[in-house]
This record gives C-alpha cells, structure tokens and sequence, in this order.
C-alpha cells in the first residue's frame, strides 16, 4: 500500500516496528489474534503521509528503541530487533516505567501507530464486543469513506 | 446549493466579492451565514474536504486520517506534551467535536472584565447565544441517550452529593450512536455543516473547499482581498503552487482557529504591532478518567459526553462525559502486551469520564518551520494542582458508583483501587511530567479587547492594525472559559457579523 506522497513504509524501519508490535501485542493470551495479523505496513504506510511530523516522530521512536535502548535498559548492546523477545519484553516494559519522559513518550507515539492498526481491525474490535453500527441506530452503509464533491 | 471543490480547478483564477472568509468552523459559519442572509456577496474558503453524512465511514482511522490536522496529532510541546485535535473538514472542528453546547458562566465574564480589556458581558452575548442555540437546537441530552458511563458517573456523584445536569448538546432526533467525534453519521449532530453552512449556501455563500489561504493581500495599509492555492488534491497536504486563486474581496475575516490564525499572521507578518499574535494561548486542558466495573455496560453505546459535574467549576475544575472506540483507547491503558490485551477484553466493563481544568498556565504559537506552527505549552504549578484535585475526586466518585478500580491519567498511580487511594493522591507529589494530558478548546492567541497595545482584535472584530481586516474564531476569547467554547464562538461571530451588517444598511 502506498501512501499519499509514493512513499511505502519498509525496510529496515518496518523490521523494528514489526518487532516492537510483537511484544506489544504478542500472540495467544485474551485476544486470539496478534500483530501479524494486521497490515502494520499498510498502517504505518498511511500513518507516515498525514504529516512530516508524524513521520519524523515514528522514525525517530523506532530509530531510539532500535540502537539505544538495549544498550541503555537492558545493558545488552545489540539491535533491539534482533534481541530475544524476552529481552524485547524487558526494554519496552523498561520505557513504559521509565521515570524519563521522553522515553515514555517515544514508545506511546509507537504503541499509539501499533494499537491503532491492531483495534482498527473489525474481526478485532468485534471479537472484544464492540461495533461502530450500533444496534438500533440505522446508519446507511457505505462502502467507502471520503467523496469528492461535485463541480456546479 | 452545492461547496466547489477547488482542488479541481485547472488554472489559476481571480474570484471577486465583498466578504471572504477563511475557514468553516464555529467562527467562520455562522458569521458567513449572518453576512450572506444579509445580501453581502460572501466567499467561504476551507482547506479541508466536505463530508456529508452519508461519507463519515464511522471508522477510527478513517476518519481520524481525514478529517482530523495532522490526522489527530497535532501537539503542544512543552511538560507534558499534549494532544491538542483540531478539524480540517467543512464545518471544521464542529464536525468532529462531542456538540456540547454551553455559555460561559457570569463568574467567567466577570473575571475576563476584571483582568482584561475584554469588554462584553453575557447580557451583551446573549442574543447572539439564543440565535446559536435556536438554529441548532441546543437540548439537554435525555436520560435515555445518556450513555452509561455517565449513567455511572452521575450515580457517584449524587451519592457524594456532588452538583451536576446533564449536558446542552446542539442535536436533532439524536440517536445515541456515540460517533460523534468521528463524524455523526446519524447527521443529528447540529454542526456547522448541518445548520448554518447549508443555509449560506442557499443564501447565495460560495463555498471552496480543498483551498488554503496563504497571504492577505494588503494595499495602502488595508485588506483588499487574499491569495490560496489549491491542494494537490482532496484530503492532501500539499497545496498546488501552479495554481494560484486571488480573491478581491473589500473585507478578509480569518477564522482558521486558535492555533491557524495566529500563524498565518506571524507568518505573513500581519497585525501584530500589539506583540500579542499568538500569546495567551489557554487550552483547557483535559484528562481521562476511566472506570472498570464488574458488569457489561457498553460504554460506547449512547452519547458520549452526556453529563456534567460542575461542584468545583469556580476552582475551575469540571467533570465531563467522554468515551472512544477501542482503537482510540488501547493505547492510553496503562499496560502492554498480555496485560493490555486482558484489559481491552474488558473493553465493555470500562466506563469513561473527563476532568478538564481551566488553566492559569498560558503558552504560546510561534511561526514554527516545516510549514507548521511551533505550539508551546508547560503545565504550571497552579493547574497541576488542580489536576490533582480533579483526579482523586473523579476517582471517589467512579469507586463510589461500584468501579472496581479507576484508570487515572497520572504515571505511577495508573490504577486507584480504594476511595483511600484515591484521598491519598490529594497529598501526592505531583510534577507535570507525571500527567497524561489533551486539549480539545485552544483560545487566546488573538484577544479581542479594546486595549490596542495589549489586544490584536477591536471589540468589534477588526484587527487593530489593518483595516479591513477581521478574525472571528476562538483566538478572540481573553482566556479559558472554563466550558467547551463553541457555542461562545459562534455568538462572538453572530456579533460581528450584526456589526458589519450595522454597517452595510
């Protein structure tokens, strides 16, 4: 999928997000489903075109959690992305607590893109018992979203 | 009558007329619509698409993607950093805010006269209050709308003997579909795009969208009209220099917002002898309160923001409704992985409220690069406090009504599981790095007042330096009014544009 502006969200940048997402949402537990079973290129794709900050703002995240933060919570000097999930696990809990602001911030502005593609997903939404047509309420279905509108 | 979707024009036009104004939202509209019912020949620019009902897709991201600046990430920096969403779409935040519709209270007009050149008093606004509420039906959400995590919240607060009513929303045969920030798609949300916008339309407005503004035009040290270029297409980011649109106009009203107009003047170096463009700004800004309970309660379902706790409202403390879809909550629980995902099963036993304080803290918009504007902001001691204050009682009120534990926006005390926990966190060191905070109602950055050295608006909505030249939107209001501000926007509009139709007959 590519984005507005050409630009598809890979490479290297989407190994370290592909591995994030798999410890903040890892397979099996409450919720049958995990990251690989969402279009987490397609999202992060999309998520990069709304604005240059946005897209300086993930790449910088996953750029920090990739060459420092091993290095800097789990003294393990490395590639986040190439750590075993167990020490993955360590160095994301370690931002979470992190009375560093910044590191907290880092990983939400990551978790945010990866939740967001993860519950953005109806099979996902629907198997926690939630609906965006709520009962009731007749809302005309459309099959897609925005329109143009017409010249007079 | 139909908005023209500039994006598709082919070359670079000259457009005339008297009045034009830069953008749709609660300032823009309903002035607009004042302006052309009163036989101006009125131009609408919005940089943003037009959604009708029938294309809110109801979906998170979707919606959030297009119709939201920066698709929701707009954010001030500062300690802490805060989420400040913002419209860009015809009728602008209108279309994408709770509806609730609320007057400042007279202790906040009082303090506006006493601390600034701010002139007007609610007897002053009223008239112009009425006609917004008229024309968008403002009502109290019904009990039975009320979605339940307000339900919940009331219970708590009545058991605490807490003052509170139900919110004034502006809706029309509302069902209750609780997607009101991501577009209603019932259209019973009485937004700009649903009341004053169509009825410009049909009054003669003409309405651009997909069209940014990006100069005044000045000659001889007054307004004549502005320049804007389309996007490169419906929704995009980029504008199309190749084509340029130079609208003449005898008056320029820019009502882009708290964060936008500012900008565009620091940029375009306008009207800023006062010093002023782009200071004060307040955002009122909010924090979550989120209660898991034992029991289903579907929190999504019914309205969100239904309900209104308004004990401390002098200290400047108030509790209002909110909820979300799960891809808009997941990630402000205070978990990760298995933990978080055991959480979000328990997607419906979670009921959600605000605490919003009206701040004493004030930041600043400067011209920022990249084509954005810098949004400055750091919580101060006072609001902290206040925070603190708004948190422990949230809290006891949710504990009260049968939660079994209340998400709080406060690092290290994420979860409160006791009305003890909750007392506790009133002696709490608390720094503003420790709060999770967003901000729904940026105003200030343009006060208006008739002080010319320290306000950059006249009380009559001309800038104080260059004739001709307006703004009508939030930046106008002196401070925080303590409640959501549309419905104060909207009558400030309404008087200016009586004004300037004073003046035309």
């Amino acid at each position: 999928m590519t984005s507005d502006s050409g630009t598809i969200f890979g490479g290297r940048k989407l190994v370290v997000l592909a591995a994030t997402a798999e410890i903040l949402i890892p397979e099996g537990g409450a919720i049958p489903y995990d990251s690989t079973d969402i279009d987490l290129q397609g999202f992060a794709t999309q998520f990069i075109a709304t604005g240059w900050q946005n897209r300086f703002g993930l790449v910088a995240a996953l750029f920090v959690i990739e060459w420092l933060m091993p290095l800097l919570l789990a003294r393990r000097p490395g590639r986040f992305s190439r750590l075993p999930a167990d020490i993955r696990r360590e160095v994301l809990q370690a931002m979470h607590h992190s009375k560093v602001y910044l590191l907290r911030g880092l990983l939400l502005l990551v978790n945010t893109v990866v939740q967001m593609a993860f519950y953005s997903d109806t099979r996902i939404s629907e198997y926690i018992g939630y609906s965006n047509h709520n009962p009731g309420v007749n809302i005309v279905d459309q099959p897609q979203g925005a329109t143009r509108v017409e010249q007079p | 009558m139909r908005t023209i979707d500039a994006t598709e024009f082919t070359s670079s036009t000259k457009l005339d007329c008297e009045i034009v104004v830069v953008g749709s939202g609660a300032g823009g509209a309903p002035l607009a619509w004042s302006l052309a019912k009163a036989g101006w020949d009125v131009i609408l620019i919005e940089e943003g698409s037009h959604f009708r009902t029938n294309d809110f897709s109801r979906r998170v991201w979707e919606s959030t993607r297009t119709m939201y600046r920066d698709a929701g990430g707009t954010v001030s920096l500062g300690v802490p950093a805060i989420p400040i969403p913002l419209g860009r779409t015809w009728g602008g935040t209108t279309t994408i805010n709770s509806g609730t519709c609320l007057r400042v209270p007279e202790f906040m007009f009082d303090k506006w006269n006493r601390d600034t050149s701010f002139q007007l008093g609610l007897q002053d606004l009223l008239p112009y209050y009425q006609m917004a509420e008229e024309i968008q039906n403002v009502e109290p959400v019904s009990d039975t709308l009320m979605g339940e995590g307000n339900r919940l919240f009331r219970a708590g607060a009545e058991k605490l003997g807490l003052r509170g009513k139900p919110l004034d929303r502006n809706t029309r045969d509302c069902k209750g579909s609780g997607l009101c920030a991501f577009g209603c798609p019932t259209g019973a949300k009485q937004a700009m795009g649903q009341t004053f916008l169509p009825q410009a339309l049909e009054a003669g407005l003409r309405g651009y969208t997909g069209l940014r503004a990006v100069d005044v035009q000045v000659r001889g040290g007054r307004a004549t009209g502005l320049v804007a270029h389309p996007l490169r297409q419906a929704g995009d980011l980029r504008i199309n220099r190749s084509i340029k649109v130079k609208i003449q106009a005898k008056k320029v009203v820019l009502a882009m917002g708290s964060i936008y107009t500012p900008w565009f003047l620091l940029r375009n170096q306008l009207a800023n002898a006062s010093g002023e463009v782009g200071r004060n700004l307040s955002i009122h800004p909010a924090a979550k309160l989120l209660g898991v309970f034992n029991h289903d309660l579907f929190g999504w379902q019914g309205v969100p923001q239904a309900y209104l706790v308004d004990e401390f409202h002098e200290e400047g403390i108030v509790f209002e409704g909110a909820f979300i879809p799960p891809a808009a909550l997941a990630f402000a629980l205070p978990a990760l992985g298995q933990e978080l995902k055991s959480m979000m099963q328990d997607y419906n036993k979670i009921a959600g409220f605000g605490v919003m304080v009206s701040d004493s803290t004030r930041g600043k918009i400067s011209a920022g690069f990249g084509g954005r504007p810098m949004i400055t902001y750091n919580l101060n001691k006072e609001d902290t406090l206040r925070f603190r204050k708004g948190v422990a009682i949230g809290a006891q009120v949710y504990l009260e009504a049968g939660a079994r534990e209340v998400i709080s926006p406060i690092f290290g005390r994420e979860r409160i599981r006791s009305t003890d926990e909750a007392k506790d966190i009133l002696s709490m060191k608390l720094r503003p790095a420790d709060l999770e905070l967003i901000a729904f109602h940026p105003v200030g950055t343009c006060r208006m007042g008739s002080d010319r050295y320290r306000d950059v608006v006249r009380p009559d909505g001309r800038t104080w330096d260059i004739p001709g030249l307006y703004i009508s939107d939030g930046s106008l209001l002196p401070g925080s009014p303590s409640v959501n501000p549309q419905l104060t926007i909207m009558a400030l509009a309404l008087r200016i544009a009586d004004g300037l139709n004073a003046k035309r007959n």
